[in-house]
């Protein structure tokens, strides 16, 4: 056996007789070991059961936060992206401007496609915002704030900056609302059967 | 400047200082900046990248003074990144040239040591011909609250800038990712474990 080969056989590329062992790649495993790291990638789980709970407690238009004595509630607009694995599925994007509610977004959801990324519009006392956040960094992307009221250019920077905060203390405020529940026995005792039900409505 | 106008994309973070306040901060802030503050690049030089941080009024300006980042009790100040690209279709257009000329000239084709040393010289002739793009991250920091705030919707330049400020403020800059957030937490990583009524039983078992 030539040197080379030696080697080859050594890192386990060649067999006994010379020949290359065909290793095949199952390319729909290599998607789900990937779907899998993604979902444990920074928690990302923790945020796609948010974004989900999120979908399910404001159909029903409720309260879901309070900050600073104003009530905070949400709405999930615009287009919506699932991720997880359901069979040979691993995505699933729905476009529409209140595609999240769709029929078709409740049954992949059953199917154990979570919502991944969505727009969300937060409404806090009379001020409304919109942002788009994804589970695994909790980022925001693309918000619209309030109108700004300033009318010196300083004083306008300083309110952007702080509305930009706004709307970081009402996303927390909504993480610290699903959190209070995801810790809670009455995660698995009402809460979760209560989305599965509504899942199959 | 996206920090007064235009789309807001940022990632959040906390940062926690490793040592006490000095007793001049601005003066240290300013100093911390500068330490970073953003070099042109020299196009006749081997670097094609270059980042640091200039005012954010005034991305030429890198005097960083304190009256010039500062804002009430908000540190701001851009990344700014300038970066020469030379397209590869053109390098290997002008070594094709190159090697032919070379055949007929000697006649045989260069060998590839020759090759490559050529590329060199090409790249850099290239380079000065090129242009050099510049892109601008803001960077807004709550020195009251901590709130750090990076204007970039990139990963490698979230990450980058991420970096620069831990290593210019000796600083730890903390995300606000569920995971992040949950370390930061009291809670017990048993309870949070992936729903497997949601996920399915198996890939609940599968997710730490």
């Amino acid at each position: 056996m030539a040197k080379s080969d030696e080697t080859k056989f050594l890192r386990g590329e060649l067999g006994v007789d010379g020949e290359a062992i065909e290793e095949e790649v199952d390319a729909g495993e290599v998607e789900r070991g990937k779907a899998l790291d993604a979902l444990a990638h920074n928690r990302a789980y923790l945020g796609r059961e948010m974004l989900t709970w999120m979908l399910w407690r404001t159909a029903s238009g409720d309260t879901i936060a309070v900050v600073d004595d104003a009530p905070v509630s949400a709405l999930l607009v615009g287009d919506v992206v699932l991720r997880g694995l359901a069979g040979e599925a691993t995505e699933l994007a729905v476009k529409g401007h209140t595609s999240a509610y769709a029929e078709i977004v409740r049954i992949a959801i059953d199917r154990g496609l979570l919502v991944h990324r969505a727009r969300l519009r937060i409404q806090h006392g009379e001020q409304v915002f919109e942002v788009t956040l994804d589970a695994e960094n909790l980022a925001f992307r693309a918000a619209n704030l309030p109108a700004l009221l300033q009318e010196e250019e300083d004083d306008r920077l300083l309110e952007r900056l702080w509305l930009t905060e706004r709307l970081g203390q009402l996303v927390d405020a909504l993480w610290d609302a699903f959190m209070k529940v995801r810790t809670a026995p009455k995660w698995a005792r009402t809460e979760v059967p209560a989305i599965k039900a509504w899942l199959l409505e | 400047m996206p920090l007064l106008k235009g789309a807001v994309t940022y990632s959040r973070f906390r940062a926690e200082h490793h040592k006490e306040p000095t007793k001049d901060p601005r003066r240290s802030l300013a100093n911390a900046l500068r330490k970073g503050a953003f070099e042109p690049l020299d196009q006749s030089g081997e670097q094609d990248r270059s980042a640091g941080w200039v005012e954010l009024e005034d991305h030429q300006a890198t005097d960083l003074a304190p009256s010039r980042f500062l804002y009430g009790s908000y540190l701001l100040a851009t990344w700014r990144v300038d970066s020469v690209r030379v397209p590869a279709a053109l390098v290997r257009s002008e070594i094709d040239a190159w090697s032919r000329a070379f055949e007929e000239k000697i006649g045989h084709p260069p060998k590839r040591a020759d090759k490559s040393a050529q590329k060199e010289i090409i790249l850099k002739k290239l380079r000065r011909r090129a242009f050099v793009s510049t892109q601008t991250f803001d960077v807004s920091w709550n020195l009251d609250t901590n709130a750090v705030q990076l204007w970039a919707s990139s990963k490698k330049i979230v990450e980058e800038i991420q970096v620069a400020i831990e290593e210019a403020f000796d600083v730890t800059l903390h995300s606000t990712s569920p995971g992040a957030r949950v370390d930061a937490s009291d809670v017990d990583v048993d309870k949070i474990r992936a729903t497997p009524e949601l996920f399915g039983d198996d890939v609940a078992l599968q997710v730490r």
